[in-house]
């Protein structure tokens, strides 16, 4: 459904480091569910914050968290549940993605 | 237990068996004349049930619990309350009989125990081991914590709290004595938990029945549970009694010598509970 | 598959808790998407709250004390002033937890449960081992017998004092009585006359069975179902979301997070009043 892209840096200041994704939906209404579906969960671990928005058609996602571990967890997870959320779309949405 | 209730519900509402207020906060005297003028006291004697039982004459049937029946009738003179622990055909012969020959001496041995320690409790004239029957004294002039509490939180809202505020300090000392001679009594619960005055006396008394499910122990997590199983009882019991609950604390820290390890043992065990991830 | 529209639904029920995590916010997520594609409310629902309106809707039961035991729970649940309120639970481990680590002990098969097995094989036990009786009030303990039986299980065996069987047999029959016990202890102190066993533990017919004759001597009725209703499935969320629903919940997005820590009587009981009558 989609192709992203990652963009990782290291922020200069905090020391902590940051990674955002962003993943185009066929239309702003399917990422709009997409951020829906995915905002409510906060991190299991605190030191890991995850932001979400919708730009156009794409929901972009921001980690940052102090290690490159922790960030892999979080991001890994994510990708799982994206992943679910994208073939529950694909089952169940509408024929036609702008109908939504 | 249900018609008790019911029972006690409906005298506090009715204005004609005492001359007082319905809208004022009522005594413990007060609980105790209604409670005997509508018939379900522990004063009330024969009045209900059956004149005579079979297996023990002279007493008559009372009240039925999930484990015992209780008699009231006269011993070697004395008003008396029986306490008959019956079988429970859902468990296996030999289970129940270890169960019930264990409570009723456990329930002896700790009233005895509970009386040198200076609790107040009623004395019990004898036991019979074979038909696992306590012999007790009839404790007249008494209603349960749980009816006096329902009973002035029928009445009045505001008031209530200040109005409990005694009894609660009352309990939570009687529980710091009980616990500080060690015994734990394994079932505390406001029926469990009698408030006793006679017409000489000016304040209400705090009366421990029930110790069928009691032990000795030393151990502070063993006191913290009893006090777990209180809190339970006492929440789910009255409603939005928390700060009430916490006066009855208040007052255990305040009289028990080593209410300190009982009081984080009561937390570890009510966090055990919080903790708990309950999974399917 | 049920042959259903997306316009036959009225809301989507997904648990919120408790649980595990992971497949907690895999649910949730999906329940979200289908509830913003057909635009339908979200509602989040208490997995115990399911298991007691599934146990009711099933059964007929109006207004039971409910023993809820599980893999993970022991409960004693009753209807009280617009809450489930737990009158005893477990003070230590579920009484499921229990026998799974039991039949870990005796080697017992996972096939198709433990608790299964642990009932077949009790029902060819004869002897009655003594086992510690934990109950607090209207509590019990659970951890004070599995450490005993783990102890003492070889020893029994190798000297030839109990069997396999006899050791299920005698847990069964311990930690059973326990359960009952103080399900009768709420049902007195309720005023209750139903009793409604859910779980998983639930199936097992020597509960049931001990719980029928303890109603029975107190003139009360007990309801029970069977596999297909007492272990976990999704009807139980889809009834609880029901009742939420027709009682005006929704769950906003943004308070649609899951949790593994969800007590029972956190939820707000909108669907029954004190009457014990439906709303």
């Amino acid at each position: 459904m989609a192709t992203s892209s990652v963009k990782k840096t290291v922020e200069r200041n905090s020391g902590l480091l940051s990674m955002e994704l962003r993943v185009p939906f066929p239309s702003q209404q399917l990422a709009l569910v997409a951020y829906g579906s995915l905002f409510p969960d906060p991190e299991p671990r605190k030191e890991i914050v995850k932001k979400l928005r919708v730009e156009d058609k794409e929901l972009v996602v921001l980690f940052t968290a102090p290690q490159a571990r922790l960030l892999r967890v979080a991001f890994h997870s994510f990708l799982d549940h994206l992943d679910m959320t994208i073939q529950t779309m694909e089952k169940f949405g509408p024929a036609d993605p702008q109908d939504v | 237990m249900a018609a008790k209730m019911e029972d006690s519900t409906r005298g506090s509402g009715d204005s004609s068996v005492t001359s007082s207020n319905m809208t004022e906060i009522p005594t413990v005297a007060q609980i105790i004349e209604r409670q005997a003028a509508s018939g379900e006291s522990s004063a009330a004697g024969g009045g209900t049930g059956p004149p005579g039982s079979l297996h023990h004459p002279g007493f008559a049937l009372f009240k039925q619990g999930a484990e015992a029946r209780l008699y009231r009738g006269t011993f070697l003179g004395r008003p008396t309350v029986l306490k008959e622990r019956f079988s429970k055909k859902y468990r296996h012969p030999r289970l129940d009989e270890k169960l019930t020959t264990k409570r009723t001496q456990g329930e002896a041995r700790t009233v005895a125990r509970a009386r040198k320690a200076g609790i107040p409790t009623p004395c019990i004239y004898f036991v019979n081991y074979q038909s696992n029957c306590i012999y007790m004294e009839d404790l007249r002039c008494a209603t349960t914590s749980r009816d006096y509490i329902v009973a002035v939180q029928s009445v009045g809202a505001g008031d209530s709290f200040r109005a409990l505020q005694p009894i609660m300090d009352k309990i939570g000392k009687t529980l710091a004595t009980m616990h500080d001679g060690d015994i734990i009594h394994g079932d505390l619960t406001t029926s469990n938990i009698m408030l006793k005055q006679d017409a000489s006396a000016t304040e209400p008394e705090v009366v421990l029945i029930d110790f069928g499910l009691s032990s000795v122990s030393q151990l502070a997590e063993d006191k913290g549970v009893d006090l777990y199983v209180l809190e339970k009882a006492f929440l789910s019991t009255h409603p939005n009694t928390e700060t009430l609950f916490r006066i009855i604390l208040k007052s255990y820290t305040k009289h028990s010598r080593k209410s300190k390890d009982v009081i984080k043992k009561l937390d570890e065990v009510r966090l055990r509970g919080r903790k708990r991830t309950m999974v399917g | 598959m049920a042959k259903v529209k997306p316009q036959d639904i009225d809301c989507v029920a997904y648990t919120k808790g408790p649980g595990m995590g992971a497949p907690l916010v895999s649910t949730a997520v999906v329940a979200r998407t289908v509830a913003q594609l057909w635009n339908k409310p979200l509602l989040g629902v208490n997995h115990c709250i399911g298991h007691i309106e599934m146990g009711r809707r099933v059964t007929g039961a109006v207004n039971p004390v409910v023993l809820y035991v599980s893999g993970g729970n022991t409960q004693v649940i009753a209807y009280q002033l617009k809450k489930y309120r737990i009158f005893g639970e477990t003070i230590d481990i579920a009484v499921g937890n229990c026998l799974d680590r039991f039949a870990r002990v005796l080697k017992i098969s996972n096939d198709p449960s433990p608790g299964y097995n642990i009932e077949q094989m009790a029902k060819k036990g004869e002897k009655l081992i003594d086992l510690p009786y934990g109950v607090k009030g209207m509590d019990v303990s659970f951890s004070g017998i599995l450490s005993y039986i783990e102890d003492a299980a070889q020893s029994l065996l190798d000297s030839k004092q109990a069997t396999p069987e006899d050791l299920c047999f005698s847990l069964q029959e311990t930690v059973f009585a326990m359960l009952v016990e103080i399900t009768e202890r709420a049902m007195a102190h309720c005023g209750s006359e139903e009793v409604l066993i859910v779980g998983g533990v639930g199936c097992n017919e020597r509960l049931q069975e001990m719980m029928g004759i303890m109603a029975a001597e107190r003139g009360a009725k007990v309801f029970a179902t069977d596999e297909r209703y007492c272990i976990d499935n999704g009807a139980m969320i889809a009834q609880a979301g029901w009742e939420m629903f027709r009682t005006g919940h929704v769950t906003p997005l943004v308070d649609s997070w899951c949790t593994q820590r969800f007590r029972t009587d956190e939820v707000e009981v909108t669907w029954r009043d004190d009457s014990g009558e439906p709303i």
